[in-house]
């Protein structure tokens, strides 16, 4: 028998460690904020879950992807809209703990190291303290 | 015989139902479970492989397309009191349709209605205008397809694009979102 505790990995070689990644933001009252996450510079991040919580709905969100052309996660289907200023938090996903976490439909890979920036937008009139939790699995390449 | 294939003296042709994950995860014997016991390697892996023959189309996963939610909004100005507002969601190329997701500031009165119309393919995807908690949850309840739904390509420089018709039902002016939830999956056919 093999002592090794990677025997029991897949033959692709790859161990799926859970893994959470966090945005954290206190969004000043009715201001604009960005936050950035950055995965984690040792494995590529396979996402599989989003679940979100807030202070108060009344908060926007917008996600790009760097380094490949900024792609936008949320865009308005009117090119020609103003001062769009996102989804609210809202539709995008909520807690876990009351099984409202929006599976991701196919999971997505984010390569380690890149960044994706969130810009929050707050209209409740107050500090609004909002989590993004990105729920999925660092893919860890091991020696067999 | 019209193509509804409808008979009245055999019963209907059994059709899954359209189910949500929170719904399936709230079972009492959580099907899941029995996925993970079936042989799958890991409970998590479980619930997609299971869904996707259920809730999720399994196909798609195969294509680890970005995750995309184009929108449109009445806010700053909200849609007035009864008033019915038009727009259109332009696509990206292969854009495929996993749910809708619908919110509004006012429900009191059903909210408002919507109706979609796939603008390169002529063809409407809801018949009648449909009341916005019908067709659509948030993000935290959200309505999977059961067959996601490609838009497919740009038709002579034409991109894909969904033309949206939204009916304010309340006596006061109404903020709302709609959107799609989807991924770009070149290539996706449907099963």
């Amino acid at each position: 028998m093999s002592s090794s505790p990677n025997a029991a990995v897949a033959a692709s070689g790859i161990l799926k460690v859970p893994r959470i990644h966090i945005v954290d933001n206190v969004v000043a009252l009715n201001a604009t904020q960005n936050a950035i996450l950055q995965i984690q510079a040792d494995a590529d991040f396979e996402w599989w879950w989003l679940s979100i919580s807030r202070t108060n709905a009344l908060l926007k969100a917008l996600i790009a992807e760097a380094g490949s052309g900024n792609r936008q996660f949320i865009y308005s289907g009117n090119p020609q809209a103003q001062n769009f200023q996102g989804i609210l938090v809202d539709n995008l996903a909520g807690l876990v703990a009351n099984n409202g976490a929006l599976p991701i439909g196919v999971p997505y890979v984010m390569p380690a190291g890149r960044t994706y920036t969130h810009q929050f937008t707050d209209s409740s009139g107050a500090q609004n303290t909002v989590q993004f939790a990105y729920h999925g699995f660092a893919l860890l390449r091991v020696a067999q | 015989m019209g193509s509804w294939n409808i008979s009245f003296d055999r019963p209907p042709a059994t059709l899954a139902k359209q189910l949500m994950l929170p719904r399936l995860m709230n079972l009492l014997v959580n099907p899941f479970a029995k996925a993970v016991l079936a042989g799958q390697s890991d409970f998590q892996s479980a619930v997609y492989e299971w869904g996707g023959n259920l809730a999720l189309d399994h196909d798609l996963q195969v294509a680890h397309g970005l995750p995309q939610w184009p929108m449109i909004e009445f806010s700053n100005p909200a849609l007035g009191a009864s008033k019915t507002g038009r727009s259109k969601i332009l696509l990206p190329d292969d854009f495929v349709l996993l749910s809708y997701w619908a919110s509004a500031s006012s429900n009191v009165k059903g909210g408002f209605r919507v109706m979609v119309y796939d603008v390169n393919r002529r063809r409407a995807l809801t018949v009648r205008p449909v009341n916005f908690n019908t067709l659509a949850g948030i993000g935290s309840a959200p309505l999977f397809l059961r067959r996601p739904y490609p838009f497919g390509k740009s038709v002579n420089n034409s991109p894909p694009q969904a033309k949206i018709t939204i009916v304010n039902l309340e006596t006061v002016g109404n903020t709302i979102q709609f959107g799609f939830y989807g991924v770009i999956a070149p290539g996706y056919v449907q099963p």
